[in-house]
């Protein structure tokens, strides 16, 4: 196997990119996975309790995502897409299917996101224009937008939820899509 | 559904992205995605869109028995039916700058999709075990990636070229190997990738900036590697 030790708390290391962590798992490099692990689970941790709302869950699909990073870290491809953006769609996509399996709808559509009137300042100084750009929609709009990413809901729950017509919901949340695109000018 | 709309299809895996589809649509989707590569293009780009959202919430820290737990399952030893290694064992040419090549590859089981097939190669410096370059080659679009993480430009009026040792005749030039974080990108075609993995393996002089005048390795070669099958 590959020795990649390196000494610990390194400055080199300590600077490394999350991507290039990513890129030294796939390497087999523990200390890389440890130092990923630690800088990007209380961020994973947390969308894990939004979603599922449930702690113990939340630990449980912490596990997986993580066991995914060690064993498909050679998959990532960094010209496609940043760390975060690799290791947030391996959670979400978990979560999601933990949702959708799971009966237990009803207890979570009692509350709208709290996130959805008043976004938090943001942790990186990379995404003031994501900030910039959520405030560009309309309440409505970012509340069903949040319900969808931090909750999980889908068209119909979100419709439920608001007690509107389906369609009403499904051109809300198009037409925030719309305005995020454009304003992120991906 | 008329997927081959590109409106619909962006709009379809923003839906998919955003999480909105029903666990019926969402499957539908996924099977869609098996064999459309533009509803694969339209996801990645929603997820690069959405996923910053994520910042978004306050971070929480997880109790230590979760790594714990993680570090138990993903160190135990995986039965080795389940993948196939191919290694690269390391030869240093040693006393040019005392460096070790340590190379290593796994390709993962048979469930991966065909598409995702990176060969990852690290070298490797022993002194601080940072690697100097990770070098990958995607065996399905002949994309050969090579980045620097730690490796610095040996002098103004110097170059690593990366070369490859074929079977018969001389190394083939793989290009030059990038520097200070730099990260370069070539595409070599189905005959010189079937070589590749053929080959006796990699290895790496210092050429003058601009790579060898002579098409084939002039200065001094200071890692070589042969490739093994396990």
């Amino acid at each position: 196997m590959i020795e990649l030790e390196s000494s610990k708390g390194s400055v080199e290391l300590t600077a490394t990119t999350e991507a290039d962590l990513v890129l030294r798992i796939a390497l087999r490099d523990r200390d890389a996975f440890q130092q990923f692990y630690d800088q990007t689970s209380p961020r994973i941790f947390a969308l894990a309790i939004k979603m599922l709302r449930n702690r113990s869950a939340a630990e449980e699909l912490l596990q997986d995502v993580y066991l995914k990073v060690w064993h498909s870290a050679s998959l990532y491809r960094e010209d496609k897409a940043s760390a975060n953006t690799w290791l947030v769609t391996i959670a979400r996509n978990r979560a999601i299917d933990w949702l959708r399996a799971k009966d237990n709808q009803s207890e979570r559509l009692d509350s709208i996101p709290e996130l959805a009137n008043e976004p938090q300042p943001l942790a990186t100084m990379n995404n003031d224009s994501l900030e910039a750009c959520l405030r560009q929609l309309e309440p409505e709009q970012r509340q069903s937008i949040f319900a969808a990413f931090f909750d999980g809901m889908t068209h119909v729950e979100i419709a439920r939820h608001f007690r509107e017509p389906i369609g009403t919901v499904k051109s809300r949340i198009r037409r925030g899509l719309k305005t995020l695109q454009g304003c992120l000018g991906l | 559904m008329k997927y081959e709309n590109p409106a619909l299809l962006d709009q379809l895996a923003s839906e998919y992205v955003l999480g909105t589809l029903s666990a019926l649509a969402r499957r539908r989707f996924e099977r869609l995605m098996q064999h459309e590569p533009a509803a694969v293009a339209a996801v990645e780009k929603w997820q690069v869109e959405l996923s910053d959202l994520t910042y978004l919430l306050p971070e929480e820290k997880p109790p230590a028995r979760v790594w714990r737990d993680i570090e138990a399952r993903a160190f135990r030893k995986r039965p080795a039916s389940s993948r196939l290694h191919v290694a690269w064992t390391a030869f240093a040419t040693l006393g040019f700058f005392g460096l070790l090549l340590t190379q290593f590859l796994t390709i993962p089981g048979v469930a991966r999709p065909p598409s995702d097939l990176p060969l990852k190669v690290s070298f490797v410096n022993e002194a601080d075990s940072e690697p100097l370059w990770v070098v990958s080659l995607d065996l399905d679009t002949g994309k050969l990636r090579t980045k620097a993480i730690s490796a610095s430009a040996e002098a103004a009026d110097k170059a690593y070229e990366l070369w490859m040792l074929p079977n018969e005749g001389n190394p083939r030039s793989l290009g030059l190997l990038p520097v200070n974080g730099a990260t370069n990108e070539s595409t070599f075609s189905p005959a010189l990738l079937e070589l590749i993995q053929n080959s006796q393996g990699l290895a790496v002089s210092i050429e003058p900036s601009g790579g060898s005048p002579t098409g084939v390795p002039t200065g001094p070669v200071v890692y070589q590697s042969s490739l093994i099958n396990l």
